[in-house]
């Protein structure tokens, strides 16, 4: 318990996820949004917030357009978030604690521009919703002719200061893409071994194509209400017990390689200093792994002091399952994370995840008496990470 | 071509001379990179455009996929030895990407295309890596402060 009252999820859904959906960001979105709805219970016409995340670096959509898609007649609050979307999830829960709403329903879309991949430069069509605002990445440090991918210089600075591996970061491919065989959502199931990972393409250098997720599309959607609201809804509600950030000053990864482990740690100090619970309670891990390096550093944060993640990788390594058991106990990204649902998700797949764990609903992904899992999202400077427990 | 805006037109416009120019602040001494509306660190509207030199040390880098054929690009971020807590992207050039190493002293040199002039780093002990580039720097100074986003001050 955290002494005040908490926000809940009580209803999940997604689209497809899919390297080339075949249709536009508002039928993804729409579709992930109804599916949360009718899974929550909560009558259509009770939905009165609209939550979404926006303004990211790919077309996503206004509220506006998921109240009118949905036929939604009595939205009286509405908002938005940047990535990663445990930031919506968290105004959503803000926005019912304040009573600013009752239901609350938080989406999530990704979907790719025209030019961040072959497919979709094969579309003309993929452009970007009429409501599109997009801030661009227009930095003031103009273009140096190189690689922009600030999370490389942040994985060498790790294995120059530290001595991690590449097979300390393949760890983590392998353990999410093993997690992955076993879940529907994911688009890359095949099995992955260290060998493989040691044998992928390398993007920036020591980046490989197997520590990044990869563009797709889709959608994800929650419902989101009051704990009081939530007991009268079919579904066992997943409590929201905490939320925390992290914005350090010099958080411009591009320029601040180190500033992403110093974030990662603040932000899960923080998310613990407003709950009861320590990290060692938790039963599920999920640390954000856009970038591998991303899960090491928030796998630190939470569990070791810096540079001490690759010996637990180690210690919690299974050769036999391929995969990681935190402290012989704590199964990490059991859905397989981004780097398997694809950057879709942003980190949506894990609550997701976690709401399907936590109400003993996984199916064979399932985790015998999971009460509480850990979310940690983003880097440096975009993160908001939640603690969810069973209600 | 550089996508130059507001903020970094007096940066451009500098380095088109081959002249890096960072603000200070003329009341408590604060470096201000990228390009602030004011110091954040006293708030002050006084700053002053400063030249340096470009001594610097790699903090770390990375070396992007590049076509076939083509010459590998190093791609760094550098600090700066004059300026503590100033940083800047930059490839880094005139060493085999191998022998690249976190903390080794670097000197600025410059170079251009069809959009403009650009900064880059090399060893200080370098001869220039391109026609028009090379290393023109000062000699690095031994440890600079970095004012690195440490944990002084969290």
């Amino acid at each position: 318990m955290n002494g005040w009252e908490r926000a809940a999820i009580v209803g999940i859904g997604w689209s497809e996820l899919a390297r080339d959906s075949g249709v536009g960001p508002g039928s993804l979105i729409a579709r992930a949004a109804r599916a949360a709805v009718l899974d929550s219970g909560v009558a259509r016409d009770a939905i009165d917030g609209v939550i979404g995340v926006y303004g990211t670096d790919s077309p996503t959509l206004w509220p506006g357009y998921v109240v009118d898609a949905l036929g939604l007649p009595d939205v009286r609050w509405w908002d938005t978030a940047q990535p990663p979307s445990v930031t919506a999830l968290s105004t959503a829960a803000n926005a019912v604690l304040t009573g600013n709403c009752d239901y609350a329903l938080c989406y999530h879309g990704k979907y790719r521009w025209a030019n961040t991949s072959v497919v979709g430069r094969g579309d003309p069509l993929r452009q970007a919703p009429a409501h599109e605002f997009d801030p661009g990445l227009d930095h003031a440090l103009v273009e140096h002719g190189g690689s922009m991918l600030w999370a490389a210089r942040v994985m060498r600075e790790h294995m120059a200061r530290h001595g991690s591996t590449r097979e300390d970061f393949a760890r983590i491919s392998v353990n999410n893409r093993t997690n992955a065989a076993r879940n529907p959502r994911a688009v890359f199931r095949a099995p992955l071994t260290v060998e493989d990972y040691l044998a992928a393409p390398m993007i920036d250098d020591p980046m490989c194509l197997l520590d990044m997720d990869a563009p797709i599309d889709g959608a994800l959607a929650v419902v989101v209400t009051t704990e009081r609201r939530a007991r009268d809804l079919p579904h066992p509600p997943v409590l929201v017990e905490a939320f925390a950030s992290a914005l350090p000053e010099r958080n411009d990864g591009l320029l601040w390689p180190e500033a992403d482990g110093l974030a990662a740690r603040r932000a899960v100090a923080n998310l613990f200093a407003r709950s009861d619970l320590t990290p060692a309670d938790i039963d599920l891990a999920y640390p954000y792994d856009g970038f591998t390096i991303l899960a090491m550093l928030w796998l630190e944060a939470l569990y070791t002091g810096p540079g001490e993640g690759p010996a637990l990788l180690r210690e919690s390594w299974s050769d036999d399952e391929q995969r990681l058991r935190l402290h012989g106990r704590v199964p990490v990204c059991t859905h397989g994370g981004n780097l398997s649902e694809g950057r879709a998700t942003q980190g949506f797949g894990s609550v997701i995840e976690a709401v399907q764990q936590l109400r003993g609903d996984a199916g064979d992904r399932q985790v015998d008496a999971a009460r509480s899992a850990v979310i940690t999202g983003g880097m440096a400077g975009t993160n908001r990470s939640t603690i969810l427990v069973s209600g | 071509m550089a996508r130059i805006n507001h903020d970094t037109v007096e940066l451009w416009q500098g380095w088109q001379r081959r002249e890096l120019r960072v603000d200070r602040c003329k009341d408590c001494g604060t470096w201000v990179f990228p390009p602030r509306p004011f110091c954040p660190g006293c708030w002050s509207d006084a700053l002053v455009g400063t030249a340096l030199g470009g001594a610097g040390r790699l903090v770390s880098y990375s070396l992007p996929r590049v076509a076939p054929g083509s010459p590998p690009v190093v791609s760094g971020v550098v600090a700066l030895a004059e300026a503590p807590g100033v940083r800047l992207l930059a490839r880094i050039v005139g060493i085999e990407p191998e022998r690249v190493a976190l903390g080794m002293p670097l000197a600025l040199g410059w170079w251009e295309d069809d959009g403009g002039v650009y900064p880059q780093f090399g060893p200080v002990d370098a001869a220039p890596a391109r026609p028009d580039g090379g290393a023109v720097g000062g000699v690095a100074d031994e440890g600079a402060a970095d004012g690195g986003a440490g944990e002084a001050g969290a």
